[in-house]
């Protein structure tokens, strides 16, 4: 990586703590940095997801005291998310949007420095390239992102602010060259994405087709797709009674679990693998799109890679 | 009333033929521990006291460890009549535990192996719940402490508990752990109940299913699943290892056998046997 923005990084860990996808063994997974030369630039796709940074996988919402219901206390800590892609990104952008009235995502992202970065596409990109994208110019418009880093073929690159709070970063960071680019709202003046148009409709129809049969027989329903998935959002609100800290904790929930649709006298909806992964398609490719205008995939391929019984969204995509 | 308030309730602790592991973690549990102690009264702990004398009755009775001998089921027994909630602990009482191995094999050759001069009683191992009435199940070889003080707190406070009924893929993806199911290793991840916080995956140790069956498993993909990649030797012997299998095939036939219902074909299924039988 070009010099400039070592020592911009170097600057930066002294304020906050560093994330980053680093090389962890055969796989690329996002991290805290710890050698700011071990980040890599490769612009391969991460196994891990970075929704983890601004909904972790267990949070506590409030404590109690005197019998009362207060917030919990937390001060955040100041984490820079370091070299987050195009996919990524539009991934952030949903959650930006489902959760924006959302104190504890809120207080999160207050804290958190979002460093975007391309090299061309990420390399396995185009294979699962589901959603047409045109020129990055017109893409980041619609992302939102604090500073971008876009490296283009011959060690070229440019620097991006995509807020108030990375120009102020840059400025300080002394970098002096950089363009600024307005947040234009997540959905481009052509309108809604058309692919993801024709991908709700022809899902809307789908049900109880073939495909979905074959996946009940496949699928295992350990839900690890939607716990390695950077937009599945929905939640399970836990209770504890430690009689000294009893706690409400918020944990990523998933629905491929009974007690994701589990109501009281033992009652549940999704009671078949079909009906299970169904819904994951659904939520996904017709109610997000239906609610936020905006593909609830951002095509990351990230289910098919963790899925040990080799699901590939993109083949049950092409079936549908 | 507030009589009544002060009466705490009478708790007893045993354990039957284990390792005693399940006790220890309770132990070691520490300070916490002594809290939850502090607000019910210890009648029975078989592991720290000398002389167990049986009180007549009791609120909750925790049985740890799997009823073996013929002291073991009379004790179970028991407690079972003078207890008003029975919750057993750990594997070797929920499951059957590592015992249970020699269910699987030769019982007599696995005896003659291991006490080559000594003669002693050689019975099939059965889990707690084929002798008496099981209330609540801590699952776990050893349980986990967290998840011991919690569960026994929401028993004190709500006289219930339920685990959430998520696999030990959802700890192990959301830590980030690597998939050894994906590695070519059998892993009973999957189909296995979660709340162990995925710690044998954390060191590259595939789940043996020590927890059991959750609410849910897809048993009958998965056991599809890992027959076309292992042979049934391979993965009957990793079910076998924390005495899982039977449970496993049992929730395995349930399902097939309402799947058939389903489509009328457990008459069908049910002459096809006996006419085997026959031949």
């Amino acid at each position: 990586m070009n010099n400039e923005i070592q020592v911009f990084l170097n600057k930066l860990s002294e304020e906050f703590f560093l994330f980053a996808p680093q090389q962890d063994g055969a796989v690329i997974n996002i991290k805290e940095v710890r050698d700011i030369g071990d980040v890599d630039w490769s612009g391969r796709m991460p196994t891990n997801t970075w929704k983890a940074l601004f909904l972790p996988a267990r949070e506590k919402m409030f404590d109690i005291s005197d019998g009362r219901l207060v917030k919990s206390k937390t001060s955040q800590p100041k984490i820079a998310a370091i070299g987050v892609n195009v996919v990524d990104l539009k991934a952030l952008t949903l959650l930006e949007l489902v959760f924006s009235r959302d104190v504890y995502y809120q207080e999160r992202r207050c804290n958190t420095l979002i460093i975007g970065y391309s090299s061309s596409w990420p390399n396995d990109y185009k294979k699962y390239k589901i959603f047409s994208h045109n020129f990055e110019e017109d893409i980041l418009e619609h992302l939102i992102f604090d500073i971008f880093i876009a490296q283009f073929a011959v060690g070229r690159m440019k620097i991006y602010s995509g807020s108030e709070k990375g120009q102020h970063i840059l400025e300080e960071g002394g970098i002096k060259d950089y363009e600024h680019i307005e947040f234009a709202g997540p959905i481009s003046e052509k309108g809604p994405d058309k692919k993801m148009l024709l991908l709700k409709k022809k899902m809307e129809s789908s049900q109880g087709k073939r495909i979905w049969h074959e996946l009940n027989k496949i699928c295992i329903a350990c839900g690890k797709c939607s716990i390695n998935c950077p937009t599945c959002f929905c939640f399970d609100l836990e209770d504890s009674v430690d009689p000294d800290n009893p706690e409400r904790v918020r944990k990523w929930g998933s629905c491929f679990y009974n007690d994701f649709s589990l109501v009281a006298g033992g009652g549940k909806e999704l009671d078949t693998v079909s009906k299970k992964i169904f819904f994951w398609y659904y939520h996904k490719f017709v109610r997000i799109p239906f609610e936020y205008m905006m593909p609830g995939c951002v095509g990351c391929g990230r289910c098919s890679k963790v899925c040990p019984v080799g699901i590939k969204i993109e083949e049950v995509l092409k079936k549908v | 009333m507030t009589k009544r308030k002060n009466i705490k309730p009478k708790i007893a602790i045993i354990g039957l033929t284990s390792c005693e592991g399940c006790q220890f973690v309770m132990l070691d549990q520490g300070r916490r521990f002594l809290d939850w102690l502090a607000k019910v009264q210890l009648e029975e702990f078989r592991l720290v006291e000398d002389e167990p004398i049986l009180a007549e009755h009791y609120d909750i009775c925790f049985v740890e460890g799997n009823p073996v001998t013929k002291a073991n089921i009379k004790l179970l027994k028991e407690m079972r009549c003078r207890s008003d909630k029975l919750v057993v602990v750990g594997n070797c009482a929920a499951l059957g535990g590592v015992w249970e191995l020699k269910n699987y094999a030769s019982k007599t050759r696995a005896i003659k192996a291991v006490y080559k001069k000594l003669k002693v009683a050689n019975p099939d191992i059965k889990e707690v719940d084929n002798f008496v009435k099981v209330d609540y199940v801590i699952p776990g070889c050893p349980i986990d402490g967290d998840e011991f003080i919690e569960l026994a707190n929401q028993l004190l406070k709500k006289g219930s508990f339920r685990i959430p009924q998520n696999p030990v893929c959802y700890e192990c993806q959301s830590r980030g752990y690597q998939c050894l199911l994906q590695q070519e290793e059998i892993c009973l991840g999957p189909i296995t109940l979660g709340g162990c916080k995925a710690v044998c995956l954390k060191s590259k140790q595939a789940c043996w299913g020590c927890r059991g069956l959750f609410d849910g498993a897809q048993v009958e993909n998965f056991m599809n699943y890992l027959l076309k990649h292992f042979s049934r030797e391979q993965v009957y012997r990793i079910m076998e290892v924390f005495g899982a299998r039977d449970t496993i095939l049992k929730r395995l036939e349930e399902m097939q056998g309402k799947k058939n219902r389903k489509f009328g074909k457990s008459k069908v299924n049910k002459i096809d046997n006996k006419i085997k039988k026959l031949k």
